[in-house]
């Protein structure tokens, strides 16, 4: 029996090659589609859960009431870590993460920039990250060592042995390296180069006791049998017992760190996992937009499977045994659309790692993958077949073989429903690509408020910091920049903010968070910011400038001064005093209002330095000129330069990710949607050839019949639209709540899906309405 | 003579939205074993209506049916289905063959839902195909056939299984005279050995092959003819 149904199920798919076609073809794209987002979500689910102690690993939070608003936050003070190491039993191991930074690394002559942090000894016994050469215990016994990783070691070794070497960290400390680790998988949030001891910081001095600096991720590894809840409220209150800080400590979990990475108002918030959850739904939607394909064409060809079925009855087939049949046949095609779906993902994971940043593998080897794989194609085959196996098997015999085998009415509504739901599906995807990509645009044509172009920044190396003076002056005369201005961070972020300024008239009790930035000189000539009120802080010009302080609006907004020239502000222990007020300019997000921004004098401190090109020579000259001067003053630090303009673009990254991969999945969705369609019209065009050629020999125009046979079609996707478009402007609003600076969801933007959608269904749709519009009317009347 | 079919004020009524037709009204008929019966009567006089009863794909509305002294007249789709199983054998004017399957193929099915092992499903086809002549065409897809071969597949499918009764639909409907003759002489040939038969037809050449001939107008039974050298 089972022979009999591959039989007749394979024969029918090769006898109905267009139908087959159509089917095989949107299964395949479904389910391809839906193994790589479920391909990605298992990645992005994958991060840092190879650790062995996962469950026992936390991030250490902080969290602290703000007016009434609860914020947190995952940065903390550096005295953190080895205070909990010491006094809470609960506390196996610990380490403080400062976050990967370049700093030079010279092995002999060669000297190169590598991302490093600095941890504790507890890093590499906490976490599974397996140590090439050394030992977990061994590798930080000592101050003066440097681990690194596999390639680091290949770019500053070649293939020479570095245990034991010594390497000279920003030109001054010497190291031995004592530890190479494995290069880090992608699916970690960990990702450095160099690793250099906690201890040695200190030496350096580096390490403040100050609760209030809120600079590095501290992680601890809570004893097995301790219970999280236990640990959770002896760790609370540990910050406001050595210090006076109104903070409290939250324990994160590892294990959800990397897809939930904020609270709102101290309560968990979704991070990342919105996005796998959203495109989980699409993944889902996909597959049945394409089960939804196989259903209508399967039961919209029931008048020609109807003869079989009533000859299968009076046969002896009971209803079980067709249904099983149908199932069989959808299971048929359901199998060959797997492989071939299989080939596609093999094909374009390469593209999809390089557009959104993986590094998803081809699981085909792993015998998990075909655990869950072979279900998972089994399932679809049985939802797709479902409908019209109940269906078909329904017919009764005695009026098939009475010739009365149309469709039952209630059918016919159930596959207007289905096309209905695939439409609105498209239309509600049509609309999110439409919505993500007007939003990207409308930030990146933001007036970010300064001049990005040819304005480069580099580190700002030790050799260069005491000799800057010099070496601005020489690059001015030089021709190759027009300014040049020290600054605490690039352009394009801010690394240092503070609850602790006051200024006259501030309410002690509300606490308020406000960016810090700095710039020695030229900060306005250099960037293009505009002054609006005062003048620009010039230590060169005016020595007094050292606590001079510009306000953003933003931030003169929040202090509220009537005159700000001269007013005094406190912060760090120093008064500082306003020169001047300068228009917002965006720091951060292109996607958030501008924030509060205190531009400190060089009392403040510098680490990086901006250089506006000069307009009358090529960058490449211009750079070329620059990293002479460079070279003269910083020998031995490489010249590493970053265009701002690159780095703004980076800004729209992530935004442009969830663009990229609605945009693909969409057409995906639109694509299968399509192709049932198409087949739909083709058998519903064959089905009223003989009505067609009946009006036609009556004087139908072949226009009066393509507006027959489409506006059928275009009725269901007019009704799918009214369904799918407030769906999709409600959705759309939640995403475009993550953002401040946002577009409005005008009438314009649905007047554009609905004209897309309708476009589509029409092109689709009219090209069987033309073909049988144009057939001869003989060769359908000749058979009467 | 046992009886094989036996209806009682059998009723069937056809309901659209606006009109109620009655299909057929107190039909009372008895088949007995061995029998060759044909129905005859106008279009749209109630045969196939009746015949769709009597092989058990349709309910009547009202009355009763015995079939193999069963009262079925209640019975639902899958009690039917169990029971025509084996039992009943179709033959119709325009041969239902499935197209996707080749000869041997349309032949074995019958056998496949009874479950038989493979061995013996395929020495009974082979043996039923043989004798309907039409073995060399085993491999053949129905469109490949002439009509009367066609035809003779039909037979073949509806006889493969040994059915008690074979039901057959204006059988010769779609076939020229020398292939209905022939399809009438296996009918003869069939019944000859034992099997019932109930044919519906229009063609008076035909029903000279029945013992009797029972008369539908207007979903009645108008008249009985036993013919001169069956009766008792």
């Amino acid at each position: 029996m089972f022979t009999n149904y591959v039989k007749i199920a394979w024969r029918n798919l090769w006898r109905n090659k267009e139908f087959s076609f159509i089917n095989i073809i949107g299964l395949t794209f479904g389910i391809g589609g839906a193994v790589l987002i479920l391909l990605w979500i298992q990645y992005e689910r994958s991060f840092d859960q190879f650790h062995e102690k996962k469950d026992q690993l936390f991030e250490v939070w902080n969290q602290a009431d703000f007016n009434g608003e609860i914020s947190s936050w995952g940065w903390t003070p550096k005295p953190l870590g080895p205070v909990l190491g010491a006094d809470q039993a609960e506390v196996a191991a610990f380490t403080r993460y400062q976050t990967p930074y370049d700093m030079l690394l010279k092995y002999q002559v060669k000297g190169i920039n590598q991302q490093t942090v600095v941890i504790d000894p507890g890093f590499f016994t906490m976490f599974d990250f397996p140590l090439i050469m050394g030992e977990k215990d061994q590798v930080f016994a000592k101050p003066e060592s440097l681990v690194l990783t596999e390639s680091a070691v290949k770019r500053l070794f070649g293939d020479e042995n570095p245990i034991g070497k010594e390497v000279v960290l920003e030109n001054q400390t010497s190291l031995i390296v004592t530890g190479v680790l494995a290069d880090f998988p992608s699916n970690t949030k960990f990702q450095f180069d160099a690793a250099i001891p906690w201890a040695l910081y200190k030496q350096l001095g580096f390490e403040d006791e100050f609760w209030g600096n809120n600079s590095v991720i501290t992680y601890i590894e809570l004893h097995p049998e301790v219970s999280l809840e236990t640990a959770a409220a002896n760790i609370k209150g540990v910050t406001k017992k050595y210090s006076k800080e109104p903070v409290d400590l939250i324990l994160h979990p590892l294990t959800i760190a990397h897809l939930y990475d904020r609270y709102e108002n101290g309560v968990l918030a979704e991070g990342k996992i919105k996005m796998i959850k959203l495109f989980f739904c699409i993944a889902i939607l996909i597959i049945l937009i394409a089960c939804i394909n196989f259903m209508n064409l399967s039961t919209a060809r029931s008048e020609k499977r109807a003869k079989e079925i009533g000859i299968r009855k009076i046969s002896g087939a009971g209803r079980g045994r067709l249904i099983l049949q149908f199932i069989g046949e959808s299971m048929v095609t359901t199998v060959i659309a797997s492989f071939l779906a299989l080939l596609i993902v093999s094909l374009l994971i390469p593209h999809f790692n390089n557009l959104m940043g993986t590094s998803i593998n081809l699981p085909f080897g792993g015998s998990i993958f075909w655990i869950i794989y072979i279900p998972f194609v089994f399932l679809i085959g049985i939802i797709a077949g479902s409908y019209p196996a109940l269906f078909l098997s329904s017919l009764l015999p005695a009026k098939i073989l009475k010739g009365k085998t149309s469709s039952p009415k209630s059918a016919f509504s159930l596959r207007k429903v289905l096309v209905v739901t695939q439409f609105t599906f498209a239309a509600i995807l049509i609309a999110a690509t439409l919505v993500v990509k007007s939003q990207i645009d409308f930030a990146q044509s933001r007036n970010a408020g300064y001049d990005r172009d040819q304005l480069i920044y580099l580190m700002m190396s030790d050799q260069l910091r005491d000799k800057y003076e010099s070496f601005r002056a020489e690059v001015l005369s030089s021709g190759a920049a027009t300014s040049l201005t020290r600054t605490m961070s690039p352009i394009s972020e801010t690394w240092s903010n503070t609850w602790g300024m006051s200024w006259e008239g501030k309410d002690p009790d509300v606490t308020i968070t406000i960016d810090r930035y700095s710039t020695d000189a030229d900060l306005s000539k250099t960037l293009g910011l505009n002054i609006i009120e005062g003048r620009d802080i010039d230590i060169y010009q005016y020595a007094t400038d050292s606590n001079a302080v510009l306000l953003n609006e933003a931030a003169l907004k929040l202090m509220d001064f009537e005159n700000p020239l001269g007013q005094l502000i406190k912060d760090n222990n120093k008064e500082w005093k306003v020169v001047g007020i300068v228009e917002d300019f965006v720091v951060n997000s292109p996607f958030h209002q501008v924030k509060p921004l205190v531009i400190f004098g060089p009392k403040a401190w510098f680490n990086v330095f901006h250089l506006k090109l000069s307009p009358s020579n090529s960058v490449a000259e211009n750079l070329a000129k620059v990293e002479q001067i460079f070279d003269k003053y910083s020998a031995d630090f490489p010249f590493d330069y970053t265009f701002v303009d690159q780095d703004y673009a980076n800004k729209f990254q992530s935004e442009q990710r969830v663009s990229a991969l609605t945009l693909w999945f969409s057409g995906l969705a639109i694509f299968i949607s399509c192709m049932g369609l198409f087949g739909l019209a083709a058998f519903m065009a064959e089905q009223r050839l003989k009505e067609i050629s009946v009006r036609k020999v009556l004087g139908a125009s072949s226009a009066n019949l393509v507006v027959l046979l489409t506006s059928d079609f275009i009725k269901l996707v007019a009704i799918s639209l009214l369904i799918g478009i407030p769906i999709a402007w409600y959705v759309m609003n939640i995403w475009l709540e993550n953002f401040n600076y946002r577009i409005e969801l005008g009438v314009g933007i649905f007047g554009l899906v609905a004209l897309i959608t309708l476009l589509i269904a029409l092109l689709t749709v009219s090209s069987q309405a033309l073909k049988a519009a144009w057939s001869n009317p003989i060769k359908a009347l000749k058979g009467d | 003579m046992e009886n094989i079919i036996k209806t009682t004020h059998l009723k069937k009524l056809y309901t659209t939205e606006e009109v109620e037709t009655t299909a057929l009204d107190d039909i009372n008929i008895e088949i007995k074993k061995g029998e060759f019966v044909a129905i005859m009567g106008p279009s749209g006089c109630g045969k196939s209506t009746l015949l769709n009863i009597i092989g058990l794909l349709d309910n009547p509305d009202d009355g009763q049916y015995h079939f193999l002294n069963e009262e079925v007249a209640k019975y639902s789709e899958r009690q039917r289905s169990q029971l025509r199983k084996g039992n009943i054998g179709f033959v119709f004017q325009s041969f239902n063959l499935i197209d996707e399957l080749t000869c041997y193929e349309n032949v074995e099915l019958p056998l496949l839902y009874l479950k038989l092992p493979a061995d013996e499903r395929k020495k009974k086809v082979v043996e039923v195909l043989t004798r309907m002549n039409i073995m060399h065409r085993k491999d053949h897809f129905p469109q490949q056939l002439s009509g009367g071969q066609q035809q003779r597949v039909a037979i073949a499918r509806a006889i493969v299984a040994k059915p008690a009764v074979i039901l057959a639909d204006e059988p010769t409907g779609n076939l020229d005279s020398a292939n209905g003759e022939e399809v009438m002489r296996l009918l003869e040939e069939l019944n000859n050995e034992g099997t019932t038969i109930v044919m519906v037809t229009h063609s008076p050449h035909d029903a000279n092959y029945a013992h009797r001939i029972i008369n539908l107008f207007d979903g009645k039974v108008v008249t009985e003819n036993i013919r001169e050298q069956f009766r008792v």
